[in-house]
């Protein structure tokens, strides 16, 4: 079992990709195939810009169950969703212009991790959100 | 396949170092949403876009892209650019837009 946890700084986006650039690091050596790859880093990649653009600073931990499951578990400090379906809805976005000018906040972020997961749950509430992610390691992922 | 030396003329600057000119691509997808990029973009296309942020080389950095055409004479930060060459992304500039990149790359038989 392989574990680790990164901080995520808030509205700083020089920062933002540095937890997924190094699980892609240890995905890599694990010999995970491309399209798994793909989906883990753009999915934890998707949540550590959620995490900078609409909280006050998060943390993601990663485990990665050996031939099984690979799971994301990312946890920020408010203010929360307060409508989760809303907020899966694709283009409704709370972003501001400054997220806009970094290329974010097109309300697809959400959307995107859903898709891109094999499973994703959402718990929110004003003090914070958690999102669990699972990838499943299998054959037709090779 | 192609590479960032058949792009280059009067119109396209490489702003990374020469290695990162035999770099290929294969195809492009073109868009100012990196959210969409994420949904969208296929193995070993370029991206076209007009953001030149950190976010962008993090993005193709996720996605295995490995050329950035950044459009519209956006300005483009050292710090950009050194980052660009150490993950060995090509990073392109140019002062034409969008959709003129698309139909130069078209004319000229690169997409």
């Amino acid at each position: 079992m392989v574990e680790k946890e990164y901080q995520i700084i808030a509205k700083n986006y020089e920062l933002a990709g540095r937890a997924s650039s190094d699980i892609k690091k240890k995905l890599k050596q694990e010999n995970i195939g491309r399209s798994l790859l793909k989906r883990i880093c753009a999915s934890c990649y998707e949540a550590e810009i959620n995490v900078v653009i609409h909280s006050v600073g998060g943390y993601m931990t990663f485990s990665h169950e050996k031939d099984n499951y690979i799971e994301v578990n990312v946890y920020d400090d408010g203010p929360g969703i307060l409508d989760i379906d809303l907020a899966m809805t694709e283009g409704y976005s709370t972003a501001t212009e400054h997220d806009h000018m970094n290329g974010f906040g097109a309300g697809m972020g959400l959307s995107n991790m859903k898709r891109l997961s094999d499973v994703m749950e959402i718990t929110s509430t004003p003090l914070g959100t958690h999102i669990r992610m699972i990838f499943i390691v299998g054959e037709s992922n090779v | 396949m192609c590479n960032v030396e058949m792009i280059l003329n009067d119109n396209y600057i490489c702003l990374t170092n020469n290695q990162s000119k035999k770099n290929q691509f294969h195809g492009v997808y073109a868009t100012d949403l990196l959210s969409s990029a994420i949904k969208h973009v296929k193995h070993q296309e370029a991206l076209i876009t007009l953001i030149a942020s950190q976010t962008t080389i993090s993005l193709a950095m996720m996605l295995d892209i490995h050329v950035i055409v950044i459009v519209d004479d956006q300005e483009v930060d050292q710090k950009l650019i050194d980052r660009a060459n150490k993950e060995e992304i090509a990073l392109i500039k140019t002062k034409l837009l969008t959709h003129e990149v698309i139909i130069d790359f078209y004319q000229r038989g690169i997409i």
